[in-house]
């Protein structure tokens, strides 16, 4: 009994694995790749974050990994340019106003993006009344005002977290496993992308993964890590668009 | 700790909060006159630890330069500035970039990276020149001393400790609570050092500046404010000049007690700055004030006001915030007094619009027809304003 209590406080003290039961992409039903053809993509200044994870599970960023992966993904991503459509053009640097505006759009994108995943993505957690809603989510028609000051049509937003075990982390996840059994979670790497239609604010594509593959540190594993988040975005060029997984009861 | 404003997930943020200033006198109190050591120039982060804190906190701060919670103007930012470039020196002050964020509280901090943030709740809490540099003195000795950085390695240290020790603990059978417990207590007890330190430092700071020290007062109110919140809420009451195992800052009457000590030190010598820190602040009152008075806690923003208005005047925009703390809580009693709030607002001069808007309303509801009158005259004053629609639908539709 006295075993049975302590061992579920250090469940809960300690993290372990939850379980992964999601969808991890979303399209909206009324789009297609033939909607890129010939538009231009501003890239949202991406969000990295890359550090390590101590035996405890304490957060530690690396400044080193995490630039080095800001600029793996932006020559990853530009290479993949003709994959997205036609061109992809940077976030311009603007303050005041603008800063202002992309800054809040940014903002917004994320926790958006956060309540599909956790709403729409995990079946579970769906409203009654939406449990079979389609793909639907939307930043609203307020992003026109990104479109006129960048040129471009669609927004693509990108945000990557990926902590690396430590050794100890490592060494802990072994013993537990070893020792009691207890199954512990070492490293985490996590990463969503979403594309914007930026006349309508809709959100158009979303893609979600809380474990995904790819060492972030390395061009190899960047390569890996944008293919895993683009591998179900429709594709200009392609011959068909991949079903939707959402809206089907 | 900055809330909603500050969204990211940053544990080692975490490390930031907070005026701790510190018990017990400064270290070398009695050794002459504060000299501050010589300035080395910007410092550059280093090693793997120190320079991810600094990633984080830059990133960070990028949002934070865009984000419409950040009060803009140029006037009120000047008189921070200058205030706490008089305190820590030209020098120092230079690499430092200075926020003001609309929130109720009563903090500041500076980041490790130079980033300082002053809540708005803070400038309407202080009184004087004097008192703000006491508060960012200790601030800036958080960020002299790099304090986060040590926080966060300690942090990390006690995080892997307690690991280990739930571990043990289930191999054994053996309860570990009591023992992570104490890692936390640890913990704690370190930061509480670390705000003592600061408090320290800020005392030389101040005594090595213009002003005159001054923080024993602020702390005096916070007592105050905190006993008038416990009063108006029927809680128990606290002792404030003990501390306990939660308690990351020395307690408010300890701190009181130790900056008494410094000022009797010192003496009165230095600028207090009151008269120039109600003109710097005047201008942005309804702003330095908006959610203390929406806010759920009357009695304190009732004794914020109050204490204001005593230490550097009523005026017409201080008395119609009053009248609007009065007027939102809504009671019969609370008509009669910010109908009479609202008419000495007017009678003081200068008064803002809102002290027309408030009278308007406030005789309406209380069944008198002049409050048309007085909402007339607030559609003259601020034809533009975001509730102008609102108020002219109200007089059209009205009996």
């Amino acid at each position: 009994m006295g075993t049975w209590w302590i061992t579920g406080l250090a469940v809960a003290a300690l993290g372990a694995a939850p379980l992964a039961a999601q969808e991890s992409v979303g399209i909206r039903a009324d789009f297609s790749a033939a909607d890129l053809q010939g538009e231009a993509i501003v890239l949202i200044r991406p969000t990295v974050w890359v550090g390590a994870q101590s035996t405890g599970g304490t957060p530690e960023p690396n400044a080193e990994w995490t630039d080095t992966a800001r600029a793996l993904l932006a020559a990853e991503l530009q290479q993949r340019e003709a994959l997205l459509g036609r061109k992809l053009v940077a976030e311009p640097e603007v303050t005041g106003a603008d800063g202002t505006l992309l800054a809040g759009y940014r903002a917004l994108f994320a926790t958006v993006a956060r309540a599909a995943m956790t709403y729409q993505f995990f079946r579970g957690n769906r409203l009654p009344t939406h449990r079979h809603a389609p793909f639907a989510w939307t930043l609203g028609p307020g992003t026109q005002r990104i479109a006129a000051l960048t040129g471009a049509r669609y927004a693509l937003f990108v945000d990557l977290r990926d902590a690396y075990g430590s050794t100890g982390r490592k060494l802990f996840q072994i013993a537990a496993a070893g020792l009691v059994g207890l199954s512990i979670t070492s490293g985490l790497h996590r990463g969503f992308a979403g594309l914007v239609d930026l006349r309508s604010g809709d959100l158009v594509w979303l893609r979600a993964d809380q474990a995904m593959g790819g060492d972030v540190r390395t061009a190899e594993g960047m390569r890996r890590r944008v293919g895993q988040l683009l591998e179900q975005m429709p594709q200009a060029g392609a011959a068909s668009v991949p079903p939707t997984r959402e809206g089907s009861p | 700790m900055i809330g909603s404003l500050f969204g990211r997930g940053m544990g080692l943020l975490a490390w930031l909060g907070g005026i701790g200033l510190a018990a017990g006198p400064a270290d070398g109190a009695a050794a002459g006159p504060f000299v501050r050591p010589p300035y080395a120039g910007a410092y550059e982060p280093q090693g793997v630890d120190e320079r991810g804190l600094w990633m984080d906190l830059d990133e960070f701060e990028r949002d934070l330069g865009q984000s419409p919670g950040v009060v803009r103007d140029p006037g009120l930012n000047a008189f921070v500035r200058q205030v706490l470039c008089d305190t820590v020196g030209a020098d120092r002050c230079g690499a430092l970039r200075c926020y003001i964020v609309a929130d109720s509280r009563f903090n500041a901090f500076m980041a490790p990276n130079g980033m300082t943030v002053i809540y708005t709740g803070l400038l309407a809490r202080l009184h004087s020149q004097a008192e703000l540099a006491g508060v960012l003195g200790h601030e800036f000795a958080h960020f002299e001393r790099r304090h986060s950085l040590a926080g966060a390695l300690r942090q990390r240290s006690a995080g892997n400790w307690s690991a280990w020790i739930s571990l043990l603990g289930v191999l054994t059978a053996v309860r570990t609570g009591a023992v992570r417990q104490e890692l936390q207590i640890g913990l704690i007890a370190f930061t509480r050092g670390q705000e003592g330190e600061a408090d320290a430092l800020a005392a030389r700071l101040v005594e090595g500046s213009r002003f005159r020290l001054a923080m024993a007062a602020v702390w005096r109110r916070a007592i105050e404010e905190d006993d008038a919140l416990r009063r108006e809420k029927g809680l128990r009451r606290v002792r404030h000049d003990i501390t306990s195992l939660a308690d990351d800052h020395p307690a408010d009457g300890q701190r009181m007690a130790m900056f008494a000590a410094e000022e009797l030190r010192v003496g009165s010598r230095g600028l207090d700055g009151g008269a120039e820190y109600a003109a710097a602040t005047e201008p942005e009152l309804p702003l330095l004030f908006a959610a203390l008075v929406r806010g759920r806690d009357f009695a304190v923003a009732d004794y914020v006001l109050r204490s204001r208005g005593e230490a550097l005047g009523w005026s017409g925009a201080l008395l119609t915030l009053r009248g609007d703390l009065f007027r939102l809580r809504g009671h019969p009693r609370d008509l009669v007094t910010a109908e009479e709030l609202f008419g000495q607002a007017i009678a003081a001069g200068r008064a803002p619009p809102e002290a027309w808007r408030g009278l308007g309303l406030v005789q309406l509801r209380r069944g008198n027809a002049a409050g048309k009158a007085a909402l007339a005259s607030y559609l003259t004053l601020a034809p533009s304003a975001a509730d102008a629609p609102l108020i002219r639908n109200l007089l059209d539709s009205g009996p």
